[in-house]
C-alpha cells in the first residue's frame, strides 16, 4: 500500500498536452496552466468565476429552502485585504449586481457590509511577538478602506485589541474579564480595569503564551470570534470568508495536528451553521491560490500584504507555518495534493456526539465530552502512593478554597455558587494552548461571559431536577 | 548536578519524557509507561478473560516491547490471557531472516508459543522473488496486502480470538496523515479505531495507540530488551518519506501533536461495503480481495494487475486462466495443534496448484 501514489500514477498516465491550445474553447492559444489543464485567458476567467458562482448559488439555495423567506439576506464579508478575500469582494460585487437575465428579481443580498480586523498591534510598540520588530507595521485599515471605497459598501474597520471591548459579547455589554493564574488554573471574574488599555491587555495575554503555535492559534480564534460577534451585532445572517482551497488544505492538516480533528469539519466546510444565527460560507473553497493570483493579475485587482506572526520566519517556527511549508512543497512535486486534501476534508462531517452545550469558551468550537479524562488516562503523571497524598492535599486545599469562597459569597453576592472549573470548559486544543502560559493572563469579556453562561446553565439544570418541589417560581432564588 | 525525579523525588531522573516533558527516574518511567498501556486496554475493553491473544511479532522494537509489556501486564493485573507470538516471514534475505532470529530468542525468553507463517508457504512467492518481478517501485503494496492477510490466516491456525499489533501513536499519526493526503476517506475513518472487528474476522487491536515511538525505544533501551533494528532493505517511497519528516518536525514543535482524535465521515458519502472475497473467503470491499488480485498478477506475469488500472488490464488480458495458483480458501485453514513451528512445511495444496500451473 505504501508505494501506490495516485498522484504520480496520474502524472505518468496523462501525457502532457501536445498542443498548447486552450482545452475549453480549443481555438485560442493557452496562456494559463492549472494543474494538468491549459486555458486561454478568457476561458480561465470564465471557469474561475463559474466555480465561485456555483458555490454562492448552492449556499443560497440551501438557506432559501430552509427558511422560505425568499430573496434578500444581509451579509458580512470578512476582508483581510489579501488576494483571496480581494477576489471574493470583487466577485460578490459582480454577482450581486449584474444578473441581466433576472432583472425582475431582487439582488441576491440586500445589504453587504465589509469588515476588516487590523492586527498591526501584534507588530507594534514593545511587542515581543515578532522577531523583526524593527519594522513596526502601520495600520492596515486605511489601505483596506481605500479598496472598499470602490464598491460603495459600508465598511467596518476594527482593531484586534478591541476584542476586550465589553460590546464584543453575546449580551453586548458584559464588562467583566477573566483572570487566569498560572499554576492551578484558578480563575477570577474581574471588573474591567479601565486604567489598562485594550492594547496592553492583548499584548500581555499574547506575550505570556510562550509557544508560537499556541499564540498563532489564539490570534486566529480571537479574530474569528470578533468577526462573528460583529456580524451578529450588525444583523448579518451570513459571514463570507475568503479561505481558498490551498489555505483550507493547510488548515485541514494543521488543525488535525493541533488536536482539532473533532471540530475540523466545522472549520473547513463551505457552509456551516454552528454559530446558529450567523452562517459561515466560504465561496472561495474550490480555488487554488495560484488561480487567484493569476485572476487578480489578469483583472488588475490590487491586494495588500498582511503579515502574520510567523511570516518571514523559519518553517519550523510553528505548526501552522510548518504545515504551510510542507503542503506547498508537496504540491509543487505532486500537483494534486491540495485538491485531494480539500476534497477529503469536504467529506468529513461533524460527529453525532457534538452537543451545542459543549462549546469551548475560548474558540467557541465544540469539544468532546470527557476529553480531559481521556487525556488523564493516557498520560499517567503520578505513581499511586504519591497520587493519594497529592489528592489529599488537593482536597484540603479545595476545602480551603470552599471556605474562602463562602466568605466571598457573604460579602458580595454576585458570584454564583455553582463551581465550574475553567479547564473543563475548554476544548483539547485550547487547553494545550493555555498550558504554556508564563504568568497570569487576562482573557477578554466574551470568555468571561461564556463562563458565566455555563454556570447559570448548570444552575438551570439543577433547578429543572428539583422543579416539582419548588414552591415559588422566582428566578433569583 | 543530580536532578531528582519529579514523580518520586528520590531517585535520580534519567530521562525527560517526550509525552509530558517531565524528568523522571527509571522506575517511575516504567510505571507510567506500563500503566498508560494498562489504562488503554481497560478503558477500551480490549480483552475478555481467558481470551487467546496472538502478539504480532516482527522482532522490531515495537513488537518486542509489546510482547514484554503484554506478558507483564497479563501477570500483574491478571487479565487471564493465553498469549502467543505470531510472526510473518516475508522472505527478505538480510532483513527478515535476521529479525526472525530475534523473535525466536524472544520466544525462549518469554516462554510463549511461536508460530511463523511465510509468504512462500501461503502465496508461493517470497518478497525477494516479488521484488525481482515487479521492481522496487510498488513492492510495498504487495508486502502490506499480503502481510495483513497472512496475519489473519496465522491467527486462524493458532485458533486465537485476538491479534495485538505494535502500532504506536507515531504510526497512527502517519497513517492518518497519509490517508488525508491520499484522499482515502474510508480508511481515514477506520485507521484511528483502536480495535477493528469485521464479521467473521479476528479482532485486532493496538494497545500502543497512545504510546510514543520514542518512549518505546526508551523502554527497550533501559530494559535492555533484545530487538532488531534495521530498516527494511526495500525501503519506503518518497511520498511517505515527506509525511514522515513532517511529523518529526511537528513533534519537535509540539510533542503532543502525535496524539490525534477521531474523525467522522459524512453520512452521504458512499463507503465501500465490506464483503468477502469470492476466491479465498477473506474480507474484502470488492469482489476479489487485493491479495488475490495481486497474486493473480504475479502468477500470470502481469505484476501491474493489482496496481492502478485493474479494469483496463483485465480488458486487455482477459480473465484469469482456470489453472492459476490461488490462495487456499479461508475456511479450509487447518488449526495446528501443539506443533506451532511448522513454517518449513510447504503448503501442499498450493504446490499441487503450482504443478498444474507449470504443467
Amino acid at each position: 500500500m505504501c508505494s501506490v501514489q495516485e498522484t504520480s500514477l496520474e502524472l505518468n498516465v496523462k501525457t502532457k498536452p501536445a498542443t498548447k491550445d486552450c482545452i475549453k474553447c480549443k481555438t485560442a492559444k493557452a496562456t494559463v496552466l492549472i494543474r494538468h489543464s491549459t486555458y486561454c485567458n478568457k476561458c480561465f476567467q470564465h471557469v474561475f468565476v463559474g466555480k465561485f458562482r456555483k458555490n454562492v448559488e448552492k449556499s443560497r439555495i440551501l438557506s432559501n429552502s430552509a427558511k422560505l423567506n425568499g430573496y434578500g439576506e444581509k451579509v458580512m464579508i470578512g476582508f483581510s485585504g489579501g488576494p483571496s478575500s480581494r477576489t471574493m469582494l470583487q466577485l460578490i460585487n459582480e454577482y450581486n449586481e449584474a444578473r441581466p437575465h433576472e432583472i425582475s428579481k431582487k439582488c441576491a443580498y440586500t445589504e453587504i457590509i465589509v469588515c476588516h480586523i487590523d492586527e498591526s498591534v501584534l507588530f507594534n510598540n514593545g511587542s515581543t511577538l515578532s522577531t523583526n520588530s524593527k519594522c513596526s507595521q502601520e495600520s492596515t485599515i486605511l489601505q483596506v478602506e481605500k479598496i472598499v471605497q470602490k464598491y460603495n459598501y459600508p465598511f467596518i474597520g476594527l482593531y484586534l485589541q478591541d476584542i476586550f471591548n465589553p460590546e464584543v459579547t453575546k449580551s453586548g455589554c458584559y464588562s467583566k474579564v477573566l483572570e487566569l493564574a498560572v499554576d492551578d488554573a484558578k480563575m477570577l471574574q474581574l471588573e474591567e480595569d479601565p486604567a489598562i488599555s485594550s492594547t496592553e491587555k492583548l499584548l500581555n495575554l499574547l506575550n505570556n503564551i510562550s509557544k508560537l503555535t499556541a499564540k498563532e492559534d489564539f490570534v486566529w480564534y480571537l479574530k474569528l470570534c470578533y468577526l462573528i460577534f460583529t456580524a451578529r451585532k450588525n444583523g448579518c445572517k451570513r459571514l463570507l470568508l475568503g479561505d481558498c482551497s490551498s489555505r483550507l488544505s493547510i488548515k485541514i492538516i494543521s488543525q488535525t495536528s493541533k488536536g482539532r480533528g473533532f471540530s475540523l469539519p466545522l472549520e473547513t466546510s463551505g457552509e456551516i451553521d454552528w454559530f446558529e444565527d450567523v452562517i459561515i460560507t466560504r465561496p472561495m473553497k474550490d480555488m487554488l491560490s495560484k488561480e487567484i493570483g493569476i485572476y487578480n493579475q489578469l483583472t488588475g485587482l490590487d491586494s495588500i500584504y498582511v503579515p502574520s506572526i510567523t511570516s518571514m520566519m523559519h518553517p519550523k517556527a510553528s505548526i501552522e507555518r510548518l504545515t504551510e511549508d510542507f503542503i506547498l512543497r508537496l504540491d509543487k512535486e505532486f500537483p494534486s495534493t491540495v485538491s485531494t486534501i480539500a476534497r477529503t476534508g469536504a467529506k468529513l462531517t461533524p460527529s453525532d456526539s457534538i452537543v451545542k452545550e459543549n462549546r469551548c469558551i475560548v474558540c467557541l468550537m465544540p469539544y468532546q465530552e470527557n476529553n480531559k479524562i481521556w487525556q488523564k488516562r493516557i498520560t499517567v503523571m503520578m505513581v499511586p502512593s504519591l497520587q493519594k497524598s497529592e489528592e489529599c492535599n488537593r482536597q484540603q486545599s479545595s476545602s480551603n478554597k470552599a471556605t474562602s469562597y463562602y466568605d466571598n459569597c457573604k460579602s458580595s453576592n454576585d458570584e454564583s455558587t455553582t463551581n465550574v472549573e475553567f479547564m473543563d470548559l475548554l476544548c483539547y486544543a485550547c487547553r494545550v494552548n493555555l498550558n504554556v502560559i508564563n504568568q497570569r493572563i487576562i482573557l477578554p469579556p466574551y470568555v468571561a461571559e461564556g463562563v458565566e453562561d455555563k454556570k447559570s446553565n448548570n444552575r438551570k439544570q439543577m433547578k429543572k431536577q428539583i422543579e416539582n418541589y419548588l414552591l415559588c417560581d422566582d428566578d433569583d432564588l | 548536578m543530580v536532578r531528582p525525579c519529579v514523580i518520586c523525588d528520590k531517585e535520580r531522573a534519567v530521562v525527560k519524557r517526550p509525552k509530558t516533558g517531565q524528568k523522571v527516574c527509571r522506575e517511575c518511567f516504567y510505571y507510567v509507561f506500563e500503566t498508560e498501556i494498562h489504562n488503554t486496554i481497560i478503558d477500551n475493553k480490549l480483552f475478555k478473560k481467558s481470551d487467546k491473544v496472538a502478539i504480532a511479532a516482527s522482532g522490531g522494537k515495537d513488537s518486542t516491547v509489546l510482547a514484554h509489556v503484554m506478558k507483564l501486564l497479563n501477570e500483574r493485573y491478571q487479565y487471564g490471557l493465553e498469549l502467543f507470538l505470531l510472526s510473518i516471514d516475508e522472505g527478505i534475505t538480510g532483513y527478515r531472516d535476521d529479525s526472525l532470529e530475534t523473535v525466536k530468542r524472544n520466544q525462549q525468553q518469554y516462554e510463549l508459543p511461536l508460530k511463523i507463517v511465510s509468504y512462500s508457504e501461503l502465496y508461493g512467492w517470497s518478497m525477494d522473488q516479488i521484488v525481482k518481478e515487479v521492481g522496487l517501485k510498488n513492492n510495498c503494496t504487495f508486502c502490506g496486502v499480503f502481510r495483513r492477510q497472512a496475519l489473519d490466516r496465522g491467527a486462524v491456525m493458532l485458533d486465537v480470538d485476538h491479534i495485538v499489533t505494535g502500532h504506536n501513536a507515531d504510526d497512527i499519526a502517519e497513517t492518518v496523515l497519509m490517508n488525508i493526503l491520499r484522499g482515502d476517506i474510508a480508511r481515514l475513518q477506520r485507521c484511528t479505531e483502536i480495535c477493528t472487528t469485521g464479521e467473521g474476522c479476528i479482532r485486532r487491536s493496538k494497545p500502543f495507540k497512545y504510546t510514543y515511538e520514542k518512549e518505546i525505544v526508551m523502554y527497550a533501551y533501559f530494559k535492555k530488551l533484545d530487538y532488531f533494528s534495521t530498516e527494511c532493505i526495500y525501503s519506503p517511497n518518497a511520498y511517505r518519506g515527506h509525511a514522515r519528516t513532517f511529523l518529526k518536525d511537528l513533534e519537535v514543535i509540539r510533542p503532543s501533536a502525535i496524539i490525534g482524535e477521531a474523525f467522522e465521515v459524512k453520512k452521504e458519502v458512499k463507503l465501500p461495503i465490506q464483503g468477502v472475497c469470492k476466491r479465498c473467503g477473506y474480507m474484502s470491499s470488492n469482489e476479489l480481495c487485493k491479495a488475490c488480485v495481486l497474486l493473480e498478477g504475479l502468477n500470470r506475469g502481469l505484476p501491474k494487475l493489482g496496481i492502478g488500472k485493474t479494469q483496463r488490464m483485465r480488458k486487455v488480458h482477459g480473465d484469469m486462466p482456470r489453472d492459476t495458483a490461488i490462495i487456499p480458501h479461508f475456511n479450509r485453514i487447518q488449526i495446528s495443534n501443539g506443533n506451532y513451528d511448522d513454517s518449513n512445511k510447504p503448503n501442499e495444496e498450493l504446490q499441487k496448484n503450482n504443478k498444474i500451473d507449470q504443467g
